[in-house]
């Protein structure tokens, strides 16, 4: 579900449908972490803790090698270094800008009228070669795959153009914090597997990707509330 | 001083326009001022000698009225930019300083007209300030001193020029080798001239030295704040000191002296009665970079409310303006000018100096006095010097294993949901554990 | 009391205890040696009381015997290099008279509020590291001449004790002690006229230059030439530095070694007096040491937390 204008609205929604399905009640429910942009913002959560501790976790519990992850959502952008434990020990973020983040490819899909879910497949089927997008901002980016559109480059050369754009973007950022061996994707954009394989290419490296990446920082929220309440529960034994 | 013909840079605006941005800025600048006040009231236990400060820091204080009783009584009030001002000649001269630097982010936008977009905040806020006379406390300078740090501020200096007399004082890039201090010595020994033409008083030895023992009881005062922040049982809040010391860029120094003074006693008996202070648990910040300008409060607000303290920072808004003490060896007037030069070159740290070494030995020792667990590196956008040193000093802190993250932002309010995920998940790495 | 105070105690102590013999007795007089001779060190030979020499004394006096005093020559080394190991120049800051007479010329110029004159590091360094050791040598060639047995007796007593002949303490120290009444007028006088025309410029240099004699005075370059090896020394901390410039700024002797060395550690400079001004002056906390044989003897304090936040006034 997206985030709507309202994130305290849009996580009660997400609440009920998630309790109804489960059938499950609130009450139920012994400990709450809330993680994500809306995290503060979540009226029934116990605890927030913020996606790039909750992506170390959940990462860490689903390959335990995993040393280097990065995680790429809709508006940013994060690499993250963690120890055995799944402990944050360094990390790096884009700055205020979005450029090269996930939303990108959604305006450039859309632009294109290409579903979302195609553009990893596609940007792997190229007709001549990869174009080159030279500029990473999306607003300028949009004019560029326009022109290239015009002088009638084929789609999928756009496509692999921007993958390729994308994943030379976020290697800077990997290189920021170090890349070890064992690496791991997460975030929506762990589903483009253009941007992926490129990216792999380029670290030369197999990276682990999460069977639902896009879930791994509630799953990390889920068992950062696990040890949270065992916690709870021990010192209330020790008093 | 240049008579002022044509206005180089000023933008032509009519007094009715000045007049109605001017009350916007100055209620928006006094709404922003008191959230961030509520904001560091909020906290319990909080010193109630801060109470003073949190009036005494309002950029529209009632302390106007004394400079401006000391400007009909003939005295002269002296603007300054940055921390490289030689504020005893200006007492010694029985003038008034006034350090200009703005926080105000409602000034940005206006000081944007003149200037090109990749100056930093501070320079267009300061601008800004002083185009649609916003700061009571600008308008009351008779001149200002500038300093030719960074670039921006050097030409912010020309700028103001179009709108009173402005003296640039020449600082060397250089800093470290014997060529550049006796530049600066000169340049100092020249200021002290003018300082005196200006004022119609010539400083004397005794006036320079009650000056000189003037600032330095404040800095004394200061330097007792300072170290009550070393506490492993937080009494202060970063936040409530960082105000107490900018309140001392329009306040009275004598008045600021005692304040600070009563506040230390209070703080000192906090801490030995162990009487309860803040967390102690509270992961220990540092701030370094950019200088962090009230009321431009973001970052400090974001970095105590995710529950962390700002024991210490290396700002030139900061610590660094008031650290470093005169220290004369000799009363003669020529050796009171070359330690009153030399304390305000040799000592800095502004990355505006190259080579610039001493900057990450003074963070490591800060690191290990305050027991800092990690640091904030604040950036403004346009800042390059402070931007350009990140690499170097986070190679220096990591090597000693502080963790560092860098935050580049400016006085808007944009990034701020952004800032508080990178900083808390930054505490969140910095803490032990997080359950 | 300050560092500058004690300093000022123990110069004068030293004056007038040892240099007056005020010990009454020659207790440490070295009774090995022949008579009329003492520790080298400390002091002047022309003390009619004294019990101690400086260093320069006793080396021209054996250089000039020639064959016949080699083995009271080598004593004498020995001594003098022991004293320089374990004292370092201890004895220019804090006894030697000659110094305790450029301070309190300094303290009097400070009262007058008269600024001293800064000598650009480049002539610094010419008289403190060349000119000093051309003295030296010049002394020692001038002794070994006259040592020579075919030079004529009276050619010899005018080459007898170079420095003696050229050093500004004789004169000033004779002319003290008949003042006094110490010493008879006929043996107050006996010093010769160029000695005299060196205290005066001694004088003179001492009120405008900061221990001006003590720039180039030869038996600190002595001293000095064990400074490898010596247990006094001025450490650092460049972490703890803030490179405000306090130590280079109020050197007596312009020193700019303790500012400029970035590696810490030992920065003691061989024309350092070792009078710790520099470590008074010093407004962090323990970013200067001295040190003797590895044990901290004096730091620097932190500026603020000293009983005046002011600096020392001095007589003012």
């Amino acid at each position: 579900m997206l985030t709507g204008a309202d994130s305290a609205e849009s996580a009660e929604k997400v609440m009920d449908e998630t309790l109804s399905k489960a059938g499950l009640l609130l009450g139920s429910i012994e400990y709450i972490v809330s993680t994500g942009y809306g995290r503060l913002l979540v009226p029934f959560a116990n605890r927030n803790i913020t996606e790039i501790s909750c992506h170390a976790k959940g990462i860490n519990s689903l390959f335990s090698l995993a040393r280097t992850i990065l995680d790429m959502g809709g508006q940013d952008c994060k690499a993250i270094r963690c120890d055995e434990g799944g402990k944050v020990t360094n990390f790096a973020m884009n700055d205020k800008c979005a450029a090269g983040a996930g939303r990108s490819m959604e305006v450039m899909a859309r632009l294109l009228e290409v579903p979302l879910e195609d553009m990893g497949e596609r940007s792997l089927q190229t007709v001549e070669r990869p174009s080159t997008i030279s500029t990473t901002c999306v607003v300028f980016a949009k004019s560029e795959v326009i022109s290239l559109l015009h002088s009638g480059v084929h789609k999928n050369d756009i496509i692999a153009g921007l993958c390729d754009a994308l994943s030379h973007r976020v290697l800077a950022l990997l290189k920021r914090v170090g890349v070890e061996k064992e690496f791991a994707i997460a975030g929506g954009i762990a589903k483009n597997i253009g941007v992926v394989q490129r990216l792999e290419e380029k670290l030369g490296l197999r990276a682990h990707i999460a069977f639902e990446p896009q879930i791994v920082g509630a799953l990390g929220a889920a068992l950062f509330a696990k040890e949270l309440l065992e916690k709870s529960i021990k010192c209330g034994v020790d008093n | 001083m240049k008579q002022m013909k044509d206005k180089r840079y000023a933008p032509e605006l009519s007094p009715q326009d000045v007049q109605s941005i001017r009350e916007t800025v100055g209620s928006a600048s006094l709404k922003l001022m008191s959230e961030s006040i509520d904001k560091m009231k909020a906290m319990p236990n909080r010193a109630q000698g801060m109470a003073y400060f949190d009036e005494a820091a309002n950029l529209f204080s009632k302390r106007q009225d004394e400079i401006q009783a000391h400007k009909d009584a003939g005295g002269r009030v002296i603007g300054t930019f940055c921390t490289f001002v030689p504020v005893e000649l200006i007492y010694a001269a029985g003038a008034i300083p006034v350090r200009l630097d703005s926080g105000i982010y409602h000034t940005v936008d206006i000081g944007e007209e003149i200037l090109p977009n990749e100056v930093c905040p501070v320079v267009k806020s300061s601008l800004g300030t002083k185009i649609v006379q916003s700061s009571p406390y600008f308008e009351l300078c008779d001149a200002t001193i500038s300093p030719s740090t960074c670039d921006a501020k050097t030409k912010l200096g020309e700028i103001l020029e179009d709108y009173l007399p402005v003296w640039m004082i020449d600082l060397p890039r250089g800093r470290d080798t014997a060529q550049s201090k006796g530049f600066w010595v000169a340049e100092v020994f020249e200021l002290k001239k003018r300082i005196e033409k200006f004022c119609g008083q010539k400083i004397s030895r005794k006036s320079l030295k009650s000056a000189i023992e003037l600032v330095s009881q404040a800095q004394k005062a200061f330097c007792r704040l300072h170290d009550a922040r070393k506490a492993s049982m937080p009494v202060i809040m970063g936040r409530d000191a960082m105000l107490a010391i900018q309140a001392l860029f329009n306040d009275d120094i004598e008045r600021w002296t005692r304040k600070t003074e009563e506040l230390c006693n209070e703080l000192d008996e906090h801490i030995a009665m162990k009487r309860k202070g803040y967390d102690a648990e509270m992961p220990r910040m540092m701030l370094a970079g950019s200088p962090i300008i009230w009321p431009n409060w973001k970052v400090p607000n974001i970095v105590e409310e995710a529950g962390a303290i700002i024991v210490c920072d290396e700002l030139c808004s900061g610590v660094r303006g008031l650290y470093d003490p005169v220290r004369v060896d000799e009363w003669t007037m020529d050796d009171m000018l070359t330690a009153v030069a030399e304390r305000y070159l040799l000592p800095s740290t502004c990355p505006c100096f190259t080579p610039n070494d001493n900057r990450a030995n003074r963070l490591l020792q800060m690191v290990e006095d305050f027991k800092v667990q990690g640091v904030i590196y604040h950036i403004l956008r346009g800042c390059h010097t402070y931007s350009i040193e990140f690499m170097r000093i986070k190679r220096v802190l990591e090597r000693s294993n502080i963790p560092i993250h860098r935050i580049e932002t400016d006085y808007s309010q944009e990034d701020t949901g952004q800032i508080k995920t990178r900083i808390q998940a930054f505490l969140e790495m910095v803490k032990e554990s997080i359950i | 009391m300050t560092a500058s105070q004690l300093r000022l105690t123990i110069q004068f102590t030293c004056l007038v205890l040892i240099n007056a013999g005020l010990f009454g007795v020659a207790a440490i007089g070295m009774s090995f040696l022949p008579s009329g001779l003492a520790i080298p060190g400390l002091a002047c030979h022309y003390f009619k009381h004294g019990v101690v020499d400086c260093f320069m004394y006793p080396l021209e006096y054996y250089l000039a015997g020639g064959w016949e005093s080699w083995k009271y020559l080598v004593m004498v080394t020995v001594l003098v290099a022991i004293m320089s190991i374990v004292f370092g120049r201890l004895f220019c800051g804090w006894a030697c008279p000659l110094g305790f007479i450029q301070d309190l010329i300094s303290y009097a110029r400070k009262y007058l509020h008269i600024a001293y004159l800064k000598l650009a590091p480049a002539i610094n360094d010419l008289l403190t590291f060349r000119f000093r050791y051309a003295v030296l040598i010049l002394l020692v060639l001038v002794v070994s001449i006259s040592s020579i047995p075919f030079i004529s007796a009276e050619w010899r007593r005018n080459l007898d004790l170079p420095l003696c002949q050229v050093c500004p303490g004789k004169p000033l120290w004779l002319l003290l002690q008949g003042g006094l009444q110490i010493l008879p007028p006929k043996a107050a006088l006996d010093f010769s006229k160029l000695s005299l025309v060196m205290l005066g410029i001694f004088l003179a240099g001492a009120f405008s230059i900061r221990r001006f004699w003590c720039r180039f005075c030869p038996m600190g370059g002595l001293a000095s030439l064990f400074k490898g090896v010596r247990m006094v020394s001025i450490t650092k901390d460049t972490q703890k530095c803030t490179k405000c410039g306090l130590c280079a700024r109020s050197c007596p002797v312009g020193v700019t070694e303790v500012y400029e060395q970035d590696e810490g550690g030992e920065v003691t400079s061989s024309r350092c007096v070792q009078c710790f001004h520099c470590i008074q002056m010093c407004p962090e906390e323990g970013c200067l040491k001295a040190d003797f044989v590895g044990q901290t003897i004096y730091k620097s304090r932190a500026w603020w937390q000293r009983a005046s936040a002011l600096p020392e006034k001095g007589l003012e």
